[in-house]
């Protein structure tokens, strides 16, 4: 499914299939949130972490003390020379749901962006794989777009799993 | 602005110093503002010095916002030196430099704050459009490791509990890349970490021109530095100097044989993009609150 919010503000959800690296990982992952690296979405073959990797990872840990996160092992971290937020690529351990996810994100953009200036334009970039209760099916939620188009496609995946 | 007693008394006591130096930029005496600054530099610098080892963090991060705000108007009176020698080139990095000032002062504080900062804010932005520059150069690498200018350790792992930019006792934490493993791509893109990366383009260049336009007003006592408000672009309709005037029943100057009005007459005038610099009145000495 994917949704298109404003030309540039995209969020997808979808069923991800026989990617048994990911299945196992998430399988062992049985507390809060792992930081992976590319590969194991088989997005690229680079086993490096996104760019905010550590800088998210700290942010949580400082801020939102009771929430586990982890990083995976990687080769190396990617440097970007960009404006835009890349979030850590991650996977949901069952307590953690995408919506609390979802908030923990706009919470660390919020801090970060608060020395923005009014005409800066960043983009973020948001992948969260997750299992939904009581299925086995691995689901993908991913947004690439503004930070306004962000907190939109958050509250519209919110409505979503509400309503089933 | 400032969370401290003591960085507020500072900063009143060289915001007389400050503002005479803008006052002085409103008149392009730019040396004379740049020696009120470096003075002002030179005090701030000392007071801070002088902030006892046993002062809380607080203190010594105030300390540091208060350099900020004080680097911003060198900044600020330097962009303006660009400006008006034509270093066009340079005049853009110098306008990221104040731009980059701004973020920091933002990001490690909180509303209120004096008015003069959110006017030359808005200025920036409008500065920026008179620029040609629309995309910019962007690398994308893997580092293995980078290394914390705080602690020494790797700022990328949980052994080392700073994170990069952040502010601790008077010091912005930044990771500094030891080994870049591969460097994948240079990319153009639209919103970079730096502005400053682009395609560099010559001072006498006609891209320029709009800016060229600004620091002629500028040098004419035609506007000053603090009341520039926008820019505003418009499409205007001018004789293409290319097509010869002539009468529409006449043959086409193009030479092929049909009469004007059925050949190149749609091309007698071009549009072409013209810049209006809208000045601001601006009360100084509200402005100039601290």
């Amino acid at each position: 499914m994917e949704n298109v919010l404003e030309p540039n503000d995209i969020y997808r959800i979808e069923v991800i299939n026989d990617n048994p690296e990911l299945t196992s990982l998430m399988k062992n992952n049985t507390k809060g949130i792992l930081c992976v690296p590319e590969n194991v979405t088989r997005q690229s073959q680079h086993n490096v972490l996104m760019p905010q990797t550590y800088d998210f990872a700290k942010w949580l840990k400082k801020n939102k003390g009771d929430i586990t996160i982890d990083v995976a092992e990687s080769e190396g971290i990617k440097s970007l020379h960009s404006q835009d937020f890349w979030i850590p690529i991650v996977v949901l351990a069952s307590d953690v749901s995408v919506q609390v996810f979802l908030g923990l994100v706009s919470s660390y953009i919020y801090d970060r962006i608060k020395g923005a200036l009014k005409h800066d334009k960043a983009n973020i970039h948001v992948q969260v794989y997750y299992r939904e209760t009581a299925e086995e099916i691995i689901k993908k939620f991913s947004y690439e777009g503004s930070v306004e188009g962000f907190e939109k496609a958050a509250k519209k995946f919110n409505i979503n799993t509400f309503l089933g | 602005m400032f969370g401290t007693d003591v960085c507020r008394v500072v900063a009143e006591s060289v915001w007389v110093k400050v503002s005479h130096a803008l006052q002085l930029i409103q008149k392009l005496d730019v040396n004379e503002a740049s020696k009120e600054l470096e003075l002002v530099t030179e005090i701030v610098a000392k007071k801070i010095d002088e902030f006892p080892d046993n002062d809380p963090d607080d203190v010594f991060n105030d300390g540091f916002i208060l350099k900020q705000f004080v680097n911003l108007f060198e900044d600020y009176v330097s962009y303006w030196k660009l400006l008006v020698s034509n270093k066009f080139s340079e005049s853009w990095s110098a306008l990221q430099d104040v731009q980059d000032r701004l973020r920091t002062i933002y990001r490690f504080t909180n509303e209120p704050r004096p008015p003069i900062l959110s006017h030359i804010e808005r200025q920036c932005g409008e500065l920026e459009k008179l620029y040609p520059y629309r995309v910019f150069l962007s690398t994308g690498m893997v580092k293995e490791e980078a290394e914390c200018s705080l602690c020494g350790k790797s700022i990328d792992s949980f052994e080392c509990e700073h994170i990069a930019g952040g502010l601790y006792r008077g010091r912005q934490a930044y990771g500094i890349v030891k080994r870049i493993k591969q460097l994948e791509e240079v990319s153009f893109v639209l919103n970079p970490a730096d502005k400053r990366c682009t395609v560099q383009i010559s001072d006498t260049s006609e891209q320029f021109n709009g800016v060229a336009y600004l620091a002629q007003g500028m040098r004419d006592k035609v506007l000053e530095p603090l009341n520039f408000n926008h820019v505003e672009f418009k499409k205007i309709r001018k004789p293409n100097d290319e097509i010869p005037a002539v009468d529409r029943n006449e043959p086409c100057p193009c030479g092929s044989g049909k009469k004007f009005k059925k050949c190149c007459i749609d091309k007698s005038y071009i549009e072409t993009t013209h810049v209006v610099i809208i000045p601001e009145r601006i009360n100084l000495a509200n402005l100039l609150h601290l």
